[in-house]
């Protein structure tokens, strides 16, 4: 028995007859995860919890994290109570034992509980709502960028023999800067004549941005961290680069998170350091040039340093955030201020909680930071009013200041408005994540299977046309669609894992899955859009990877219902596609006609509805005539008059001769239209044959339905072949497994006219294969 | 209608329907000219000419670079990105004749915007002088330009994702080459070792062939150093754009 079964045993109402026992286990926490030092989230002390699989971090009180911390698999729980009760001066009690395993059992922290998935690589993550003041332009993910810049020569920089001599080196460049400083001054007006020289300096300034930030990162994954992401900010009015980097709180020792945090601003100084050398270097004649150099010496050496001022985003709050152990300094800060305040005396019992040290960081920091920004503004406008020349001087510093406020205002204001909006971003409950298909035409799951008529059972000898494989002689020698041992794997995922199936000519194939299980996949393997890491892949006799221009014009596919070319009308879509297989305007104009959209044929594709879309799509496919169809979804969106339409045309189709493999959700269409179906689950096929046959094997019982005033309950049961009898509505239900005698029976008491049988669908057979609930 | 003519065909109805496009395609350079052109243009240079004569080539040059790399850039992204180049993909067409199409209605933008832009530049208000033969001894230097910034646009497509994406790369590429490569100003006054810098610039090429012949100051000979300029880095960004050129967004 594994910790993480018992621990779903534990329930919090277990009898407490069953304490003695629990405390006697040892149980153990997983041994990936990464433990991370005691920090201050407010007066409380944290300790942050990564689990590298799902890549969540968890934090956690101080007592939970004892327990977490302790949990090796040698120690019994008795003892690591007994240690507890004597660190936190109160033992822990059964139940809390319990509840205390239960959580970080469903948190997958202990070990045998598989880890909860790692995210997709390319997963949505949370939007970041963008406007006008605020916008975020990531550029991806630079990790492979930092682990290979770590394996270079480069890392040799971050050894001390390296460091140390730099950072001299920069102070010293820094010093120099600051005494000779009305040199520099004096020399940057010199620019305004050069406006090249003004360009390309100030894009040396974005250079040395950018390299900032890849030096917290690059600092980061030397400590063990990862950066997840770069890319460029718009909080009006500034425009910035970022860097978000996780972990740097999980590293263990402080110097490492506050040298972490003060990394970037080395680098911008470092990179000035050339620089420096060049201008000391040229000789006085070089006039614009070294003008150019001591604007991006003087800029570039401010834009630095202001880095290091505690003001909130500022690497210098990062710094003595890291510093202090604490989280989210200005945040923290800001709620003690308010502590302060007068308010309600629950107050008074939340500051008790603050240890003096915090007291004086929370209280100190604020101070730091509110003169930091007077003094920061105070010196810009002083610099405005001094570099504008003239009276004008004054006023435009005046104007700054106001639009500055104004700014800052309608910032607050639309973070308001916006909280009201959008409470998910403000730690509200998240929005309900929108349903992954637009209701649609079918039965909501849980309804009662459908009465009768498209899925009767086939009575021998009279089989159903639609499912008849016999019908289409199966001239050509090779298969439309072969697959063999198709594997396919992302990363750590098996997409595909092993299928192996053949399409034959002329047949309509269904393949039925749940999200996730491969279907597409494996779909566009067979259209020659993916490669397939193994296995043999033929359409009609061909491989279809690499792009096979002799096979293409024989296969067509329905693409998702937003590829269509841009602005242009239905007619011309379609035109444009039948062109590119060299196929003219009439067969164009006849496809459009077969999917009941020559009305339509001047409206622009944006305009069409989704039923429309989804049609125009397959126009789009079928203008050159294919051999093989590939059909995805065919009537999403569709209504129910338009689906039947669609299905007519499919049946068409394929009595046109043509193969047509179709993905579809809509399993009532599968069973309707296809001739084989396949359900694939997990990679894998799991079942492959004609629906009917599909449903045969499940062997579900028929129900038998007759008007109870013709067939009373009792009655019933005395027929020859009733299984068992139950009431619904009007009706009498008889179940059984012996359609034809109960029938016989009914015959003779009932009018047959009104008696219905329904039996199971494809619908439950994919239910029972797939065991996954089905939902639209 | 074969592959060629109906991509063709379908770049240019959806340019043509893109109102905004059409606008900022056209009348951005218009904007840099009436602007510079009314405040500046009747200055003389020091050299002696005016500068509206050596302002107007240095803008149409870049409005027409801009205008590729902006547009082909925006197509890519956005055929990738709503799935219409993997229908493209699906069918037998070469991807040399997908490239063709788009190259035929951008050079056909191209050669409209200039037609424009020396149309207005040459009003009386702003003043510049062309000749005849000036114009026609342009058309390789606006061909080979086009070409050039066609490929560049090619390479930010590739690569950009999102429509903001395109926007800022593209304008990180674009705005400081202006600057550097001497469209807005003349690179005279610069400093030797920048004049030698913009060299590696594919716009500098194109600024100076415009400059040399537009006003008729230069004969044919003069463009042999700016033609080859700008073919050697067609060369280059064609051969990286095709390199680099993904179907779809993912693998």
């Amino acid at each position: 028995m594994n910790a993480s079964d018992r621990a779903r045993d534990m329930t919090p109402g277990t009898p407490s007859g069953t304490a003695s026992t629990l405390l006697g286990q040892r149980p153990a926490r997983r041994p990936d995860l990464v433990l991370g030092p005691r920090l201050r989230r407010g007066p409380r002390p944290v300790h942050l919890v990564k689990d590298p699989v799902s890549g969540r971090c968890h934090e956690m009180g101080e007592r939970e994290f004892y327990i977490l911390s302790h949990l090796d698999g040698g120690h019994t729980l008795d003892d690591i109570g007994r240690d507890y009760a004597r660190r936190f001066g109160g033992p822990l009690r059964a139940h809390s034992w319990e509840r205390l395993l239960t959580l970080l059992a469903s948190r997958r922290l202990l070990a045998g509980t598989r880890p909860l998935p790692a995210p997709p690589p390319n997963a949505p993550t949370a939007p970041t709502r963008q406007g006008l003041l605020r916008a975020d332009l990531p550029f991806g993910a630079p990790s492979a960028l930092l682990d290979r810049l770590h394996r270079s020569p480069l890392r040799h920089l971050l050894t001390p023999r390296v460091l140390v001599p730099l950072v001299a080196a920069v102070l010293a460049m820094e010093a120099y800067l600051a005494v000779r400083l009305p040199d520099l001054t004096d020399r940057i007006g010199g620019l305004r004549d050069h406006p090249d020289l003004a360009v390309l300096a100030f894009g040396l300034i974005w250079v040395s941005s950018g390299l900032h930030e890849l030096g917290h990162g690059i600092t980061a994954h030397h400590f063990g961290g990862r950066a997840t992401r770069v890319g460029m900010r718009w909080r009006a009015p500034m425009v910035y680069l970022y860097c978000d980097i996780e972990d740097v709180a999980l590293f263990p020792a402080r110097r490492q998170r506050v040298a972490t945090a003060a990394a970037g601003v080395l680098v911008n100084l470092v990179f000035l350091l050339p620089f420096f050398l060049l201008r000391q270097w040229l000789p006085a004649g070089e006039g614009p040039t070294r003008d150019a150099l001591a604007w991006l010496l003087l800029f570039g050496s401010v834009r630095a340093w202001l880095n290091y001022l505690p003001l909130p985003r500022l690497d210098g709050t990062a710094m003595i955030a890291h510093a202090f152990g604490v989280l989210d300094l200005p945040g923290e800060s800001r709620r003690f201020l308010r502590l302060l305040g007068p308010g309600p005396a629950r107050h008074e019992r939340l500051l008790g909680a603050y240890p003096r040290r915090l007291r004086a960081l929370y209280l100190g920091y604020a101070a730091l930071a509110l003169l930091t920004g007077c003094a920061t503004a105070a010196a810009a406008l002083t610099l405005v009013a001094l570099w504008v020349p003239g009276p004008h001087g004054p006023a435009a510093a005046i104007a700054l200041a106001t639009a500055a406020v104004l700014l800052a205002v309608i910032r607050a204001v639309g973070v308001r408005i916006g909280a009201r909006r959008h409470p998910a971003a403000h730690g509200g409950p998240a929005p309900e994540p929108p349903p992954a298909h637009p209701p649609q035409d079918h039965p909501a799951p849980g309804a009662p299977v459908r009465l009768t008529a498209p899925a009767a059972p086939p009575e021998p000898g009279e089989r159903n046309p639609m499912t008849a494989p016999t019908q289409h002689p199966r001239t050509a020698a090779e298969p439309a669609v072969l697959i063999d041992s198709v594997r396919k794997t992302y990363g750590d995922v098996h997409a595909l894992d092993g299928v192996s199936l053949t399409v034959h000519r002329g047949e309509f194939f269904g393949v039925l899955g749940p999200n996730g299980a491969g279907k597409t996949t494996l779909i566009e393997i067979v259209e020659g859009l993916r490669r397939a890491d193994s296995g043999t892949v033929r359409v009609l006799g061909r491989p279809p990877w690499p792009r096979n221009r002799e096979l293409l014009p024989r296969i067509g596919v329905q693409t998702q219902a937003s590829a269509f070319f841009v602005r242009l009308t239905a007619a011309e879509h379609v035109e444009t596609v039948a062109a590119l297989y060299g196929v003219g305007r009439a067969r164009a104009h006849e496809a459009l006609d077969l999917v009941g959209l020559t009305g339509k044929a001047r409206t622009q594709v944006e305009k069409l509805s989704g039923g429309q879309r989804q049609r125009l799509a397959i126009a789009a496919a079928l203008a050159h005539r294919p051999d093989v169809l590939f059909l995805d979804e065919p009537t999403a969106a569709l209504d129910p008059q338009a689906r039947r339409d669609l299905w007519g045309l499919l049946r068409d189709l394929k009595g046109q001769g043509r193969t047509i493999v179709c993905t579809t959700h809509h399993i009532d269409e599968a069973e309707a239209l296809s001739d084989r179906v396949a359900v694939v689950k997990d990679g894998t096929v799991i079942a492959l044959d004609a629906p009917a046959e599909l449903i045969r094997a499940l062997g579900a019982p028929t129900q038998v339905l007759v008007p109870t005033g013709q067939l009373p309950p009792d009655a019933a049961r005395g027929l020859d072949g009733a299984d068992q009898v139950t009431t619904e509505g009007p009706y009498t239900v008889v179940t059984t497994r012996a359609v034809g005698r109960v029938l016989a029976a009914v015959g003779r008491v009932a009018e047959l006219q009104e008696v219905r049988t329904r039996t199971a669908t494809l619908e439950d057979v994919y239910l029972a294969l797939t065991g996954t609930e089905y939902r639209t | 209608m074969t592959a060629y003519r109906a991509l063709a065909r379908a770049h240019f109805l959806a340019f043509l329907r893109d109102k905004a496009s059409l606008f900022f395609t056209f009348a951005f350079p218009l904007v840099f000219i009436l602007i510079f052109g009314l405040l500046f243009g009747s200055r003389s240079t020091p050299g002696g000419g005016r500068v509206i004569d050596s302002l107007a080539p240095g803008v149409m040059a870049w409005g027409v670079g801009n205008g590729a790399v902006f547009g082909v850039a925006y197509t890519l992204m956005h055929w990738r990105r709503n799935d219409v180049l993997r229908l493209v993909r699906m069918s037998p067409v070469p991807l040399p004749t997908v490239l063709a199409a788009r190259f035929a209605v951008v050079l056909g933008v191209g050669i409209v915007q200039a037609v424009l832009f020396i149309a207005v530049a040459t009003l009386p208000v702003f003043g510049l002088t062309v000749s005849a033969g000036g114009i026609l001894l342009s058309l390789p230097v606006l061909v080979l330009g086009i070409l050039t910034f066609f490929a560049v646009g090619l390479l930010v497509g590739n690569y950009a994702n999102t429509p903001d994406g395109v926007a800022a790369v593209a304008n990180c590429l674009m705005i400081p080459m202006a600057f550097l490569s001497g469209s807005f100003f003349p690179l005279s006054s610069s400093p030797g070792w920048l004049q030698g810098f913009s060299r590696v610039l594919p716009l500098r090429y194109m600024n100076d062939g415009f400059d040399k012949v537009l006003t008729g100051t230069h004969g044919a000979a003069s463009l042999l150093g700016p033609c080859t300029g700008l073919l050697v880095f067609a060369v280059i960004f064609a051969t990286l754009a095709v390199r680099t050129f993904k179907w779809s967004a993912e693998s």
